[in-house]
């Protein structure tokens, strides 16, 4: 079943979607978005550092992006420094540092295209084994955490006061980020991680009321915007990773309007 | 700030004033362990719940608590006892309403509600009242003037509210306006 190329791009999609979905979330609500943006563009760096010493891709990406995670989050403890421009400095310095190392090796700009914008459709069956059962793990990780994350977003000091470890979360959390945006840089592309991250979790904050409803939408968006956005990439032959980012933006101005309308029908009824 | 000794006991509630700057918030935070002393030492009781209420949140508007769900934001709690907590405060009817749609009053009767449902062994309440008129002041101390007796809790409480926080203390400390060091 799986030798279909265009069934385990799908199947392999719509796994990183439910996945990315819950990240997403807490992303926005704890206003990380362009720390996710800066996550991204640094995993060039790491394909990078991987083709000058000649060690694994994978690897050298999840090791690169973690670190810089882990120093941006030393960093934001001290309020004189400018959150959003260190995280400018941060995301186009390593991405200027990787393309200046990855000029020395002229037969991989062809290949370049692969990482910024990524294919679908190379996804193979132990690229789904990784996703579904990687994920999995990393699902139920994010459940066991999900208190203290939801907690940690309202107020770390009331969190820390009340027992629970919000510094230890969010270290946890970052991993497990630097962990996804490996496995879908590949597939998605370091210029689409961002727009998968942020677009579910908008589509679905019109639609519910609870963290917890809002993640599960976000994941459910995620994997039907995947659907929608392969079967039109496929019958329109125009690039799939876009193409699915594109349904995601037409579901989130649905969304948007749709909850505008059931607002102003809502206050017409009580007038 | 320095040379600052005091016990917290249950059943009484310890009042913290003094002007903008002495240092009453970075007190309670460090008796509730959230900043470390750089001398000395908190001592605090074995398997002690703690609940606190800080000066206010910030919360994304995008981000959907309903005040029900606030309510169990550190554990679970039963819708019951959810109720009973913001009946005390007036607010039972709002349990399905998004917080970025209260005001800085009613966020802060939440918070005051939200940090007893545990029935906590201290509780730390950081100008709690802020934003909240006159006659609901009155009211909400009352309230928590009856949470040692019902709790058998601890009461640090941080206000500027002189008049009304002093009659409800059983102890209070001044603080001195800060001393800026020279090196």
């Amino acid at each position: 079943m799986l030798d279909n190329f265009f069934l385990r791009a799908l199947i392999g999609c719509i796994g990183i979607a439910i996945l990315i979905g819950p990240f997403g979330c807490i992303l926005v609500w704890q206003r990380m978005a362009y720390f996710g943006d800066t996550m991204a563009h640094s995993s060039l760096l790491g394909v990078a550092l991987a083709f000058l010493f000649r060690i694994n891709i994978t690897l050298s990406v999840f090791i690169v992006i973690l670190i810089l995670a882990i120093i941006l989050l030393l960093l934001q403890e001290y309020p004189s420094l400018a959150w959003d421009s260190l995280l400018g400095v941060i995301a186009h310095s390593s991405l200027a540092i990787a393309l200046v190392i990855l000029s020395f090796f002229p037969w991989i700009r062809q290949d370049l295209s692969l990482y910024l914008f990524g294919d679908v459709l190379s996804i193979s069956k132990i690229d789904i084994m990784c996703i579904w059962g990687g994920g999995s793990i990393v699902l139920f990780i994010l459940i066991k955490l999900w208190r203290s994350l939801i907690a940690t977003t309202v107020s770390s000091d009331i969190a820390e006061a009340e027992g629970l470890y919000p510094k230890r979360t969010k270290t946890a959390f970052i991993l497990l980020l630097a962990l996804i945006i490996t496995i879908a840089m590949k597939i998605i592309g370091i210029l689409l991680i961002t727009a998968f991250l942020i677009l579910p979790p908008n589509i679905a904050r019109h639609l519910s009321y609870t963290p917890e409803k809002t993640a599960i939408l976000a994941a459910i968006s995620g994997a039907i915007s995947t659907f929608a956005g392969l079967y039109f990439s496929a019958i329109l032959n125009t690039p799939s990773g876009p193409t699915i980012v594109v349904t995601e933006f037409i579901l989130f101005i649905f969304s948007l309007l749709s909850s505008k309308i059931v607002r102003r029908e809502k206050k017409s009824s009580t007038k | 700030m320095r040379h600052i000794h005091l016990d917290i006991c249950s059943g009484k509630i310890l009042t913290l004033i003094g002007k903008n700057g002495s240092g009453k918030s970075t007190i309670a935070k460090i008796v509730l362990h959230i900043l470390q002393p750089t001398e000395g030492k908190v001592e605090r009781k074995v398997a002690m719940k703690v609940g606190y209420v800080p000066q206010k949140i910030k919360l994304d508007p995008a981000f959907p608590l309903t005040i029900a769900r606030l309510m169990e934001l550190t554990q679970p709690i039963s819708p019951q006892i959810i109720h009973k907590a913001l009946q005390e405060v007036n607010m039972q009817h709002m349990g399905n309403v998004n917080v970025s749609n209260l005001s800085g009053g009613e966020i802060q009767r939440v918070l005051i509600a939200r940090a007893s449902v545990h029935k906590p062994d201290l509780l730390v309440l950081d100008e709690p009242l802020q934003g909240i008129d006159f006659s609901d002041k009155k009211i909400l101390y009352n309230i928590i003037k009856k949470y040692p007796e019902r709790f058998n809790c601890g009461i640090m409480l941080i206000s500027h509210d002189l008049d009304i926080a002093l009659s409800i203390s059983d102890h209070v400390l001044y603080l001195p306006p800060p001393q800026i060091f020279h090196a």
